[in-house]
This record gives C-alpha cells, structure tokens and sequence, in this order.
C-alpha cells in the first residue's frame, strides 16, 4: 500500500452475476464502489467470457439470463464502476470500530488492503466430486471445467468425451459439447429417471429448465449417445491417463449392484456433481455458518435482508446457498438495493415493491435450488463406489482408507481427520476434498447423528500468494506483534 | 490419445507462438494456456506431491491447483488462470 | 467394556501431547488410564505449534535440566511408538542477527557450555557451511548438534496411540464439566453425559487448565499466549535444521528487549517440505485468530534470515495458544487439599519439548516411584500468597 487508498462505501468480492448486479444498483446509486474478482475478467464462472482478442463462442445456448448478464457487465463498465480483476481476496478484518479492511494480491502481484463501509461477499461456487478409483487420471476433468473452455476459450476437449454425473449439469454439458462438435458416446447420470422427473411439482417454475434438458437430450439421442440412469463410475483406469471406465448400476437405494459391472473406453471423462459455496472467506471473517442440504451444505447464513452475522457485511449469490444464476442475479440486486438504503442514496419507499418482488422471487429459486440440490446428494450406496486406494486428498495423495482408519479409530470431525492423514492441508486448502470427507462421514454405517461435522477451518489467507507480496507490503502499524 | 479441438466460428485475429516442452506451438491470443495443452493432447501438467502421479486438469476454475505448470521457469502456475504470451516457456510434467 | 476401564486408576484430563504423555507413560506402567479430551486429539496448543526441541531456548537452572532430559528420551520414544513421529536430531541454530547481539551470544554460548549443554560459536561463514539457505549478513550463530525438531501432531497422536495400544482408553468428544470428590478426595469427573469414577485425575488441560482447576476452587496462573504461525507449500528439502533467532529467545523471557527489538523468529522445514515460520507472542485471550500484521511480521523477520522464503507460497496460518505462568515453568505436581487430583499443565511453548519428561515424572509421581527430579520448584503452591513465582 504505497499511497493512501480512499475509503469506500461498499467493497464487492466477486464479480460473478451476484457481485455485478450488486455493483450495478449501487454505482448507479452513487455509492463509491470497488468490485474485486479473482478472475481474468468479471463475470466469474456462469459469465465467463473469453479474454480479447478471441471472439465469442456462437454455438452456446442463448439463454436470456446470461444475455441480460453480459448487459450488465456493460452496464457497469459505463457507469465507470472500479473493478480490479485478477485480485486475489485473502482476508477480511474490521477496520476499527466500523467498516471493513479486505486485503489481497493484485494483478500485478502486489499485497494491497481496501476499507470499506459495507461489503458483500460474492464469492461463488465450486464443484463437487464423488470420486472413484483412478479419478486423478489425467483426462478425468470436470463438467465445469468443459464449460469454461467452451465459454472462455473456443475449445472442447476432445472429440470423443463421456459425460458422468448428477443434477442438470452433465446433461447440458453433453447438450453443449455435441453443439460444439464433439461426440457424447455416453451420458451416466447417478440418478434415477424418478428422481428427475420429480422437477414437474415445481410447476411453471421449472420449465425454462426442462425444456433446456429436453433438448440437451434430444441432441444427445439425435447423436447416437446412450443416456444411463442410476449409473455410476466404479474405476478409472489407464496407463497415465485415462483409457477406460468401470461402470456400475445402482439400485433403488443407491448402493452399486454386484453384477452389473461393465467396461466403457474413454479418454475423455466429464465429471460433476453438483456445487459447493466458496464459503471460506465468510468463514474467515467470522460469519456464522448454516448446514442445509438443500442450499448444497454448509452456507453462509443470511437474514431476509441477506445480512450475515457481521454487521455491514452481506452475502449474495451462490455463497449463501446453490440455487443458480438467477439466484445470484436477484440477491446482488437485492443487496445492492438494500444497502443504497442504508447508504441514504435511495428511499425505502421508491424500492419497497421491487424488494418484495426480488423476496418472492428468491423463495421461488430456493426451491428450484433445493430441487437440484437434492438430485446432487451422493448415493447412500458412496461408501461402496469408493474403494480404499480412491484418493480423496488430491493435493496431498491420502487415500480413502487412510482416512477411513481414522473415522474407525473415533475421528468425528474434518480438522481430526485432517490433522492425522493432512487432507486438506494442500495447496487447494481443502476445496476439493472437504465436500467428500462430509459425505464420506455422513454415509459412514453408524454415522455419528444427523448433525453434519462442522467444516474445516478457515484462516487467512484464504488462497495461497506469494510470502514476497506479504514483505513488500507497507504496513503503517507494526508494533502490536512484537514479541 | 485424445486433444481438444477449437470449435468453428469463432474470431481467432492474433497468433501467438509459445514454447511447450521444448517445441514451437501456434496458439491464439486470448486462449487460456491447458486450453492450449488440452489441444496438443498434452493432459498431464504436474506431478502429484507424495505419489508423484501425473495430474491434470479437474476444476478449469482456479481451485483445485492440479493444473500446475512450469512458466517461464517459476513452477507451481495454473496453467487454467493463465493467458497464452507470445514467447512463453512452458513445461509440463516430466518434462 | 472391561471393568478395568468403568473405573480406571487415573482419568487424564486434556488429550493434547501433555495429557497423551502421561496416560503413554502411565500405561507402560500398567496403570489403567482413561484419557477424556474435550474436542479431538491434538486439536488445541499440540496442532497448532511449531516441533521445536531444543535447550538453547530454556532457562538455565531446571527448566533447562527438565528439557535435556526430555531430549535424552526422544529416540527411544520415537522407536517405540506406533507413529512416525519424525523425530530429527540434526541440531538448532540460532541465528545471531545483529552485531550489537554477537557478544551476548558469545557469553550466551559460554553460559551453556557450563551448564552441561554443548553449544558451539559459529561465525557467518561457518553458519552457511551448514545452513546455505542463511542470508548473506548472518554475522553468527550459536549451534548445538543434539537439539530436534519432531512433528507435533504425531507425537501426540503416537503418545495417544501407544497409550491404547498398552491398554489405555481414550474418548473425545468428552467435555469435562466438573469433578467428583468427598472428604478431600477426588473420586471421578463428570462429563456432559457421563460420570467417570477414578481415584487420581490428572488436569493436562494446558490453556484450559484453569477452568478444570476452578472445579475445585483452585485459580491456577495459567494464561493463553498466542503465537501464530505460517506455512508455506511444501518444497524440496534445503533446511536440514531448526532454526531460531536470538531475540525469540531472548524476547521470551524479557518482554523489555520484545518491545525494543522486536521478537524475533523461528523456522523450521518440516518433514513434509513445508516451511513453518513463527512466531508472536500475545496476550489475546483465548482467540485463535491470525491477523495481517502478525503475519506480515512473521514473514518480514523470517525473509531477513532465510530470503528465499520470498519465493514460496504461504498456504496457510494458525494459531496456537501457549500456556503461560509467571515464571515460565510448568506446573507439576499434586494439587493441595484435594487426594488424588494433580495437575500438569502451564508448558508455555515448551509443551513439545518437554513432553517426553513431564509424562514420565507425573507417572512417577501417580505411581508413588522414584522421581527423576524433585518436581519442588514446578509446584502450584509457588503461587501461594505473597510468592507468585520469580518473575525473571
């Protein structure tokens, strides 16, 4: 921090869908704004747009919510909104006895600190795995992942890719990448038809998704692809990189079905199930957290009025639970409008309705969200797909049965798994694998209760950086640390 | 051995040459370095820390870090949060 | 459940390394222990600390006698339990950063080497032959080849292990809440759904050594030190010793040359590759937190002594709560008033170290057999009125 940067009004981390349309009500309100995102260019993942001079992707689906998206990316860029990409948040603290300092690494790699009023954490989701033998094979990449090279850069990933997994991701990422030109031999979805089907007793809610999934499938059958319910992967396998897949069917309580074992060459595997909330930041500065199965597990709690439990500190989006962009669209507006409020920018009055408005249709995303997020729960059967060798700690190769000994020898909670085996102590501090340990636990036979283990800690700095950006820092005060 | 490819129709204006394990590779400004591994059919970036397994891409978003290269001699890059640079060195695993 | 085990000869209280030691050592004995630890083992201080063991940093008198000893019973311990606890024996520098500290580190080593502890004056140069990684302007170190390093987590996990191994029984998740005892004895604790019935109860519950020594009235000065610390990825293997710097050690005892100087440092390159670097010294509660500016100063005062941390990633930091008493010296011994209940707690950052030592002598002690040291100068009455420990 060399010079002195200027208080703001509200700092926004993360400018995915949530953190864009939060910036939009309020730099277009006059608030001083300053909207930070890790990526290399904001719209985080649901946006994601391919860095210039490369064009834009024509054979993505036009959906209308990412068209209005891309609007108010535009939107914000004339409003002359500051936004820092590849920023990397590390921390939050309170800044004396009101507001917020968050600090991170810039773009260019250097460690700088913004105050701030209000903020909003925005920070996302990720992906969640049910592993398998062999699933560190190279080759074996993420439906997530397949969709940001389709988005981001131009590209599918091989000409040939099986799809596997739960919820509606894996079907629309088939759907995209024979759009795109590549072959979908397979799609294997972990759930039953049933279990999908269910999506009618949403009502007129649900349609604009199911006719998205009926045409993913349609294009997937048009094109020779098979799509198997109730099918999981057993095994990857292959001589440094992925050659072939174990498949298994599992029956009506999801437990794989001894017999129904078959083999599937592949080199290209798409994997998903489902997304976690990047929770660690929320976590880091204190806010409490929530347990709900149907917002995809542990979340940041908000009030109606998405406050956390901090004061002046709000969580809009995916963070406070997985419900899709549209969610994340009306929670960013929501808290945009909300703390114009606070901010005296706008009257209560003038947005009353349409906060009522944003409230009802919230409640209505929620329960498409919690749809979703029951089809993504992991099988009862997961304790039988993962044998022993599966590697659960990818960063630090810890293997199942390592950590099976440990939940056998008493251990209740991550940090005690984590500290005997190291899972989660890697450079992924814990994303991939935490999601996993959960479910290893709660589907352990003589699971401890229905009360979830509390997730792994988190501390600054959230990601990891470079120890030099933390020496060059000038940090005015010093002295409370000696000694 | 399956590569990626690049889909059709998309506006690719400025080449850019970088270095992959020794060797001249053309790829397009503005394309994430594993978009350009991917292509070359070059999946395994990194080697695992204990076992020492080849690894490659999983989450394409910045978290998992399996998609670790070797630029321009630091180690330890993502290669999915990175842009292509004209001149770039890069080395992936065993290499 | 066998018998043995519904009423134990002795309940230790607090399944951090001190507590783990001593049902370890106990149960070599056979004596049956049941250990009852309130989250997961190693879960406070013992999982968050560096593995330092050494002598360098102890008080000369007994608290440096008690560290020698611990030290002599680490290769053994490492052979025998069930764990690798990545013990290494390969010596610890400490590193002389100024001039102006060179003649207090020479007398420093003089001093040493006449209380039995072998510690060598090492110019610059000689400093690098051992240690390349040491900046260019390290004018000195001290060293002394039979100090270690060991991984906290481990030996505290092994001690538990071990312990069960020969018979003890352990349970997390067992939050005691309050002790049992009529006509001046103790006869078990009570937990948050139990009654465990015992005749001798340990309090190890380090930093929370206090609470459990309020259920029998008894105000022990034990208070938590934070100290955070940073680690950085695992990289090759380029730091073969631990390594303190003079104002750590000094600062630990001297809060004066702490608020001049500044604290000082310590690094060491654990088994696993990663870096540890440490350390404050706070008095903050029970708050475990890591802050910016704390990590910042660990990182600038470790940089100047090893600059190429600067190229690593720090990956993650904590906290860990030390158990601090007036005098620096742990609190061994029965507890006055109260048959059968004794206390082992209050290591301050020593808790590693000393771990081997104070499982062995409270396991003497329990068993009523013949004490390696007289444990006099470690008891609680010190603190009596009047006399709360020489603070030095």
């Amino acid at each position: 921090m060399g010079h002195e940067d200027p208080r703001r009004q509200v700092v926004i981390i993360g400018a995915g869908l949530a953190g864009l349309s939060a910036a939009q009500v309020l730099a277009g309100g006059g608030a001083s704004v300053l909207l930070l995102d890790e990526g290399l260019r904001p719209g985080g993942q649901y946006l994601k747009r391919p860095s210039p001079p490369l064009g834009d992707n024509p054979s993505l689906p036009q959906e209308a919510r990412r068209k209005k998206g891309l609007e108010i990316i535009k939107a914000v860029k004339s409003l002359g909104l500051e936004c820092r990409p590849c920023t990397q948040v590390l921390g939050v603290e309170p800044d004396g006895r009101a507001g917020w300092m968050v600090w991170g690494e810039t773009a260019s790699g250097v460690l700088a600190a913004w105050r701030s009023d209000f903020i909003i954490i925005a920070s996302g989701a990720r992906e969640k795995f049910i592993p398998f033998k062999g699933w560190t094979l190279p080759g074996i990449i993420s439906t997530g992942a397949v969709q940001l090279l389709l988005k981001g850069s131009g590209v599918v990933p091989a000409a040939e890719v099986v799809v596997a997994g739960s919820g509606p991701l894996p079907l629309a990422v088939a759907g995209e990448l024979i759009k795109a030109g590549s072959r979908v031999p397979a799609l294997l979805d972990y759930g039953s038809l049933a279990q999908k089907l269910a999506v009618v007793k949403l009502g007129s809610l649900a349609w604009g998704k199911i006719w998205e999934g009926i045409r993913h499938q349609a294009r997937l059958m048009a094109s020779g692809g098979k799509l198997r319910n109730r099918t999981a992967v057993l095994e990857g396998r292959g001589h440094g990189r992925l050659e072939e897949i174990v498949t298994v069917q599992l029956d009506r309580r999801g437990k794989p079905m001894s017999g129904s074992q078959s083999v599937l060459a592949a080199d290209c595997l798409a994997i998903g199930h489902g997304f976690a909330p990047n929770i660690e930041l929320a976590q880091q500065a204190g806010c409490e957290l929530e347990h709900d199965p149907l917002k995809g597990g542990w979340v940041v709690r908000v009030d109606g009025d998405l406050q956390t439990s901090l004061p002046a500190c709000y969580a809009a989006g995916e963070v406070s639970g997985i419900a899709g962009a549209e969610k994340s669209y009306i929670e960013g507006r929501m808290a945009g409008l909300l703390i114009a409020c606070k901010l005296d920018l706008i009257s209560g009055n003038r947005v009353d309705s349409e906060i009522a408005d944003l409230v009802k249709r919230r409640n209505q995303q929620l329960q498409l969200g919690a749809f979703i997020n029951r089809l993504c729960h992991p099988p009862a059967g997961l304790g039988d797909l993962i044998e022993d060798e599966t590697i659960i700690c990818r960063c630090e190769d810890v293997t199942a049965g390592e950590i099976r000994a440990q939940i056998g020898s008493g251990a209740t909670r991550l940090t005690d798994i984590k500290l005997a085996t190291r899972t989660g102590m890697g450079l992924c501090q814990g994303r991939t694998c935490g999601p996993m340990l959960e479910a290893i636990i709660q589907t352990w036979p003589d699971a401890a209760g229905p009360e979830p283990p509390p997730p792994l800690p988190a501390r600054m700095p959230v990601k990891p950086f470079n120890l030099s950006a933390l020496v060059e820092m000038d940090l005015e005060k010093e002295s409370e640390y000696r000694g | 051995m399956s590569r990626g490819k690049r889909i059709k129709g998309i506006r690719r204006d400025s080449k850019v040459t970088i270095m992959v394990n020794g060797q001249p590779v053309q790829a397009y400004e503005g394309e994430t370095l594993h978009a350009v591994l991917i292509i070359l059919g070059i999946w395994a970036l990194k080697a695992s820390r204990i076992n020492h397994d080849p690894r490659g891409v999983l989450c394409g978003m910045g978290v998992c870090h399996e998609c670790l290269v070797t630029i321009n001699g630091k180690s330890g890059q993502r290669s999915c949060m990175t842009l292509v640079e004209d001149g770039m060195e890069v080395r992936t695993y065993g290499s | 459940m066998n018998p043995s085990r519904q009423h134990p000869d002795v309940i230790v209280i607090g399944g951090g390394v001190i507590g783990s030691s001593i049902a370890y050592h106990l149960a070599r004995q056979k004596v049956s222990v049941l250990l009852l630890e309130m989250g997961g083992l190693a879960s406070g201080s013992s999982g968050a600390c560096d593995g330092f063991v050494t002598l360098q940093s102890k008080k000369p008198g007994i608290h440096l006698e008690l560290a020698f000893a611990s030290l002599e019973l680490y290769p053994a311990l490492a052979a025998e339990l069930p764990l690798d606890i990545e013990f290494e024996q390969n010596g610890c520098l400490v590193v002389i950063e100024g001039q102006r500290e060179l003649e207090v580190m020479r007398d420093f080593a003089r001093r040493r080497s006449r209380n039995g502890i072998e510690v060598r004056l090492l110019d610059g140069q000689q400093a690098r032959e051992l240690e390349p990684v040491l900046a260019d302007d390290i004018c000195g170190a001290t060293f002394n080849e039979k100090e270690g390093q060991v991984n906290p987590i481990k030996l505290t996990l092994g001690l538990a292990r071990g312990a069960e191994q020969l018979g003890a029984c352990i349970k997390t998740g067992q939050e005691v809440v309050g002790l049992l005892g009529k006509s001046g004895k103790v006869l078990g604790v009570k937990t948050k759904t139990a009654e465990y019935r015992a005749a001798k109860v340990v309090n190890a519950g380090g930093v929370l050594a206090p609470s459990i020594g309020r259920m029998s009235w008894l105000e022990l000065p034990i208070k938590p030190r934070r100290g955070q610390l940073l680690v950085t990825e695992a990289v090759e293997p380029q730091l073969t010793r631990a390594l303190l710097s003079s104002r750590y050690i000094a600062a630990k005892f001297d809060p004066e040359i702490a608020a001049q100087s500044g604290g000082g440092c310590a690094i060491e390159q654990t088994a696993s590759g990663n870096f540890l670097l440490g350390s404050t010294r706070e008095f903050v509660g029970y708050d475990r937190g890591t802050s910016l500016q704390g990590l910042k100063t660990i990182a600038d005062r470790t940089s100047q002594i090893i600059p190429r941390l600067k190229e690593f990633k720090v990956i993650r930091s904590f906290a860990g709560l030390r158990p601090y008493t007036p005098d620096g010296l742990p609190i061994l011994g029965p507890v006055p008033g109260l048959e059968g209940l004794y206390i082992s707690a209050g290591h301050e950052g020593d808790g590693i170290a000393l771990a081997p030592i104070t499982g062995r002598l409270m396991a003497q002690l329990i068993t009523q057999s013949e004490l390696d040291f007289p444990l006099d100068a470690f008891n609680i009455e010190r603190f009596a009125a009047g006399d709360s420990g020489r603070e030095s």
